[in-house]
């Protein structure tokens, strides 16, 4: 652009009209203008021109470039914008043969009878299990069924009972199952408790089993005593795995006079309907399940088990699920030796609200091995209090001003402790409307989470201050700082603290430290004063000193800062030693005697498993504690806190000697914590809790961020689909064999993985298990995969031979970025693609034989996802010359010109083995070409094959492959992530009397 | 204002790119990525995020970039201005790399009913705004860098406020005429085949 011809004076008189006019009135404004443009028409013009557009302006360029810029990227690629393809429907006709020869019924279950039978091809004795009646009229109810039983028969574990099939004779459709030989749990509780050994273990081996199956994605539903066997040698074994969905379908049940459990019982008149006993609140509420429902039931079976009794008895469904509701299980019929953790994980797996609720079935197999490992640690209950001791709700309102139920731990301190020291739990509710706030990680990544700690309770435990914001905040929306005071009911915003987060106390709970604009302050907590302390960039957490220091972390390469309390120049305490791999250091807290800081160290500016060190301020030398561990702070019962994936755990700690003086334990689930996010804003370890010295605890629930749960599917050229491997995990890019018998496919998650499915026996092995990787291929010979990957530095191509017998090889080496593509048909050459700023993607092919990589496509343009053709004599690729991704063809190696295979756009492109079609994506369109390769090369006009929503688009590099026959596609389904925004969080009072037990310090 | 905030600016970047031209190629692919993330979710229509993913992606770019060059910036106002900079030069290339311009070239006006949110040519118009912006500069530099800063670089108020050194009200002021002149420039001048100046009326 040439020069403008505006003079900067003239400009400044335009400015100076225009910014005075729009102080003006409407009415006044011409007038104005008149008067300051006198003699001067072409100035009036400009100024007139201007203000024509002033409104309108108003919205001019309000979203930024970045997204102006991938709003046209995504134009290019949505050649038909607004049509809204139908989500998949997922259809599979099931097959049938009848061997079995049934031999004696053996019992009836949820959906029907059971008999033994004996399987005359495979020659071994199984259980069939006969489907309602309904099954008979309908096909796609049968189809359903049949789907969902071969994921259920990928279920291979020791403690489950595995479904051998779905059959079907004569229009009736039954369930083939392993046969097992014993009784079920049921009938032993007939009998009484279980001794608490004896419990624990059958416990232990029901959360194995359903660890495994959650693992894979597949809940129960409906797991009770009557579906759990014990065999004659103590093994136990779930029944009926994933039928109450099968049966149901993919509707939730609207009603829980629908469960399956309940149905059997209207089905036979006279029996008693205490079936829902095992039913979680939210299935009695009819609400959508997950697998925490399972986690319920878990619970109500222990309890079942330690008691003998069941934990919600009802004579009517009504009954039962007003107890279910309403009320907690009697916890004084718990054996007095119940070990501690028994009942933490008890209390943990029956909480009835399914967010505060233990997530993982793990954390309770964990705490029963251990459990049946050590000695048990028992403190035995000192005395019984009578019923007045379980507060009510309406008590604990008037109270506390708080406002929901809670629950009262019974077992007090041995020792004789004053007789007010009871844990009280209760939920503190954000004002309506609002999120806790503090950098939050939105959908479809996150749940809306805050990644910084928003929440400081007092040191005599009578106030807090949180963080919070509107809910669904537009640019516009601030957090501010909220103070609540538990003798008042509501939460009084702090004055001065727009924009504030990552609020932390000052030791007399006079002063809120907090960060806003890129600077840390300080308020006083009436929100009189506030003052700037100092620039930090980011918030990574503060603490203040008995002596009037703040140390701090402001940026996620540096370490540790402090600060006077009144503001001043801030001194560097630590650098992080990249020789020890530490790449970050943050969250730190002061040590009572502000001599030394508890800190957190990253490898780098994200980090999975971080570790908990110790600053000596004297030497300014550190140390680690404790590994796998983040955001620890000290507590007065002589313990520091800290940390795990989520789970706040305690160790007994010397403050003398600053050591660890006993293992660490778990204390509470789940617990917010901005771990296993792949964005250095974000992911900041830090967690949602803060502990007065009074002995409260306050934290908000929600876990770390879970992997993403993608499943691989087969779609069929109409766009049905069905799973292939029979559980979800982070899964991105996937390959099949060149014998189609096996899937290599990569997953990025807490970990990034190469896995290689073998599809006919099931099994998937993983070759790689650290780094990061992304795209996969296999050699033509299909001894060997190829794929991208790096520990620290760049990503470049690997191989490795496909049963993973041999560890990783490095194939290339560069400073650019690399992803593999595929190889020519006889193995010699590997096309791939490298990044380079000047040309973008450019496709390289690299001679295996001598290992020299030669260009092939590298012109300014991005070329990407390079094609063998079957045949080795052409390449299909694509590339954006045009403006837009579109598929061409080349001859190989060339020379000759390029076909455009594609039409209005398309990607990821691929032949069929036989030469004959290329198929190629479109966004969530699948694309069908005839190409004809013989003489010369010549392609039809593509046909649209089918649409599929939310599956991934690998880009440079291919994400889907095709079967061998072209009949399917396999490609991998997306999780769809929903905002679960925390509006509330968790007070536990006298929380240090739970800990103090947990965790005994042998004070 | 100080005026010599942006040049030093000026002459750190002038460092920067004459330096190590590798660090900021380091950079590009990241943005790229980030561009096809965000496109995706247009195309699969899932809400289209705030400004937090725009700051974030220019943090892990500065970030990315502070690691590989062991540069330690102590005034996060540079760190601001750079990444703006940086992100105007890097989608400004993309888009023209695409032949948005070409494009762009033939509308006859650029649509800005208030009802419709997404320009129809959204990449053609960041080159035109970009261009457009150079012609600001020249004469009103000031008001170019707030909308580098607030446009490419996705900073609030404050954050310009900060780092051009001058007030919040500044900055409403000047964002206010700024993107008043830069819209009268792109759909006037859209008729004709270089944007029109005041100065030509």
């Amino acid at each position: 652009m040439g020069p403008t011809g505006m003079n900067p004076e003239r400009w400044q008189r335009i400015e100076s009209i225009y910014n005075r006019v729009l102080e003006l009135e409407p009415g006044q404004r011409a007038a104005y203008i008149g008067g300051a443009c006198a003699g001067d028409e072409s100035l009036r013009k400009e100024v007139e021109r201007l203000l024509a557009r002033q409104s309108e302006a108003e919205h001019f360029i309000e979203s930024p470039a970045v997204e102006m810029v991938a709003q046209a990227l995504a134009k290019d690629q949505l050649p038909h914008a607004g049509k809204d393809p139908a989500g998949p429907v997922w259809l599979q006709s099931g097959s049938t043969l009848l061997h079995y020869r049934i031999e004696e019924k053996i019992g009836e279950g949820g959906m029907g009878e059971v008999y033994r039978a004996r399987d005359e091809r495979l020659s071994r004795d199984v259980a069939i299990k006969s489907l309602p009646g309904i099954f008979a009229h309908d096909p796609q109810l049968v189809a359903r069924f049949d789907r969902e039983a071969k994921l259920l028969a990928s279920l291979n574990h020791p403690n489950i009972a595995a479904i051998h099939g779905l059959e079907e004779s004569d229009g009736r459709s039954f369930i083939v199952m392993e046969l097992i030989p014993g009784q079920t749990l049921a009938q032993r509780l007939l009998k009484g408790p279980l001794p608490v050994s004896d419990a624990v273990e059958v416990c232990r081996q029901i959360a194995e089993g359903l660890e495994a199956a959650h693992v894979k994605g597949v809940i129960h539903r409906d797991l009770k005593p009557g579906n759990v066997m014990i065999t004659a040698d103590d093994k136990v074994k779930i029944l009926d795995f994933g039928l109450a969905k099968a049966l149901a379908g993919d509707s939730q049940p609207a009603d829980p006079a629908h469960s399956p459990t309940i149905t059997e019982a209207k089905s036979r008149p006279g029996v008693i309907l205490g079936t829902a006993a095992y039913m979680s609140p939210e299935q009695a509420r009819g609400k959508p399940v997950d697998r925490r429902a399972d986690i319920w039931a878990f619970g109500c079976i222990l309890y079942e088990c330690l008691t003998g009794k069941r934990a919600f008895p009802g004579e009517t469904i009504t009954e039962s699920i007003a107890k279910i509701l309403g009320s907690e299980p009697d916890w004084a019929l718990l054996p007095a030796v119940t070990p501690l953790f028994i009942r933490a994980v008890l209390r943990q797996c029956l909480q009835k609200d399914p967010s505060l609720r233990l997530h993982d079935i793990a954390d309770a197999r964990v705490e029963m091995r251990e459990e049946l490992a050590e000695p048990p640690l028992v403190i035995p209950v000192a005395r019984r209090f009578p019923l007045g001791w379980i507060l009510s709700t309406g008590a604990a309102t008037l109270v506390l001003g708080l406002v929901m139920g809670l629950a009262v731990m019974r077992y007090l301190k041995p020792a004789a402790s004053p007789i007010s020291q009871y844990v009280v739990r209760t939920t503190i509710r954000l004002e309506p409307g609002h999120w806790l706030d503090g950098v939050r990680l939105s959908p479809p990544e996150g749940f809306d989470h805050p990644t910084r700690t928003a929440m400081a309770i007092s040191g005599d435990g009578r106030f807090i201050v949180y963080v919070a914001v509107k809910e669904n905040p537009g640019e516009q929306d601030k957090p501010h700082l909220y103070l609540r005071r538990f003798d008042q009911l509501d939460a009084k915003p702090i004055a001065g603290t727009e924009g504030g987060m990552s609020p932390f106390l000052s030791p007399d709970d006079r002063w809120v430290g907090f960060w806003a604009d890129g600077k840390l302050r300080k308020v006083s907590i009436d929100g009189d004063v506030s003052v700037t302390l100092c620039d930090a960039a980011w918030s990574l957490g503060g603490s203040w000193g008995i002596d009037g220091r703040i140390v701090f972390s402001a940026h996620p390469i540096s370490g540790l800062s402090s600060v006077s309390a009144d503001g001043g120049n801030p001194e560097t305490l630590t650098t992080p030693d990249k020789t020890k791999g530490e790449g970050s250091h943050r969250l730190p807290h002061w040590l009572p005697d502000s001599k030394s800081v508890l800190f957190t160290i990253m490898r780098e500016w994200v980090d999975s498993r971080p570790r908990v060190a110790l600053l000596d301020l004297k030497t300014r030398k550190w140390s680690v504690l404790i590994e796998d561990a983040a955001d620890a702070r000290y507590v007065p019962t002589g313990h520091l806190v800290f940390l795990r994936q989520g789970t706040l755990m305690a160790v007994p700690f010397d403050l003398e000697k600053l050591q660890l003086t006993g293992r660490s334990v778990p204390t509470i689930f789940n617990v917010v914590q901005a771990l296993n996010i792949p964005y250095t804003l974000h992911g900041s370890a830090a967690g949602q809790f803060s502990v007065s010295d009074s002995g409260c605890l306050v934290y908000a629930s929600g876990g770390i961020m879970p992997d993403w749960q993608n499943s691989l599917v087969w779609m069929d050229q109409k766009g049905t689909g069905q799973p292939v491997a029979s559980f979800e995990a982070p899964f991105y890019a996937s390959r099949l064999s060149p014998d189609g018998q096996r899937v290599a496919c990569t997953a990025m998650g807490r970990k990034f993985q190469v896995r290689v499915f073998d599809l006919n026996r099931g099994t998937a092995d993983l070759l790689t298990d650290e780094g990061n990787t992304v795209f996969v291929t296999w050699t033509p010979d299909g001894k060997r995969v190829v794929f991208n990957w790096r520990s620290d530095g760049q990503f470049n191509l690997y191989w490795q031979p496909a049963d993973g017998s041999q560890p990783m090889e490095r194939l290339t080496t560069s400073g650019y970025r690399q992803d593999p593509g595929s190889f020519s048909p006889d193995g010699a050459t590997l096309a791939f693609l490298e990044f380079r700023p000047e040309t973008g993607e450019d496709i390289l092919l690299l001679d295996l034989r001598n290992r020299r990589v030669m260009p092939f496509l590298n012109s300014r343009a991005n070329e990407i996802q390079p094609e063998f053709s079957p045949d080795g004599r052409g390449m299909a690729y694509g590339a954006d010359e045009s403006g837009r991704d579109d598929v061409y063809v080349r001859p190989y190696p060339g020379p000759g010109g390029k076909w455009l295979i594609s039409q209005e756009g398309g990607t990821e492109p691929v032949w069929a083995r036989n030469g004959k079609q290329l198929f190629y994506r479109r966004q969530n369109q699948v694309w069908e070409v005839d190409v004809r390769t013989d003489t010369s090369f010549t392609a039809g006009k593509p046909r649209l094959l089918f649409e599929a929503l939310r599956f991934a688009w690998g880009w440079p590099s291919r994400s889907w492959d095709i079967s061998p026959d072209g009949q399917r596609f396999l490609m991998v389904k997306q999780e769809e992530r929903k905002p679960q925004p925390v509006t509330e969080m968790i007070l536990v009072l006298n929380w240090f009397e739970e800990l103090r037990r947990l965790c005994p310090t042998g004070k | 204002m100080t005026r010599s905030s942006p040049q030093e600016v000026s002459l750190m970047l002038r460092a920067w790119r004459g330096g190590d031209k590798s660090a900021l190629d380091e950079l590009m692919p990241l943005v790229y990525n980030e561009l096809r993330r965000l496109a995706h979710r247009y195309m699969t229509k899932e809400k289209a995020g705030h400004t937090l993913q725009t700051t974030a992606l220019v943090n892990e770019a500065y970030l990315r970039l502070v690691n590989l060059k062991r540069i330690e910036w102590q005034d996060r106002a540079h760190f601001f201005a750079i990444s703006a900079n940086f992100m105007r030069r890097i989608l400004v290339d993309f888009a023209r790399s695409r032949g948005y311009q070409k494009r762009g070239r033939d509308l006859k006006k650029i649509s800005l009913d208030e009802s419709i949110l997404v320009s129809p040519e959204p990449g053609a118009e960041v080159i035109r705004i970009d261009e457009a912006l150079s012609a600001l500069a020249e004469f009103d530099a000031r008001k170019a860098r707030v909308v580098e800063l607030r446009f490419f670089g996705g900073m609030t108020e404050d954050e310009a406020a900060e780092v051009l050194h001058v007030s919040r009200e500044t900055v409403k002021r000047d964002w206010r005429l700024a993107r008043n002149w830069l819209l009268c420039e792109l759909t006037d001048g859209a008729d004709r085949d270089e944007p029109r100046t005041l100065a030509e009326d």
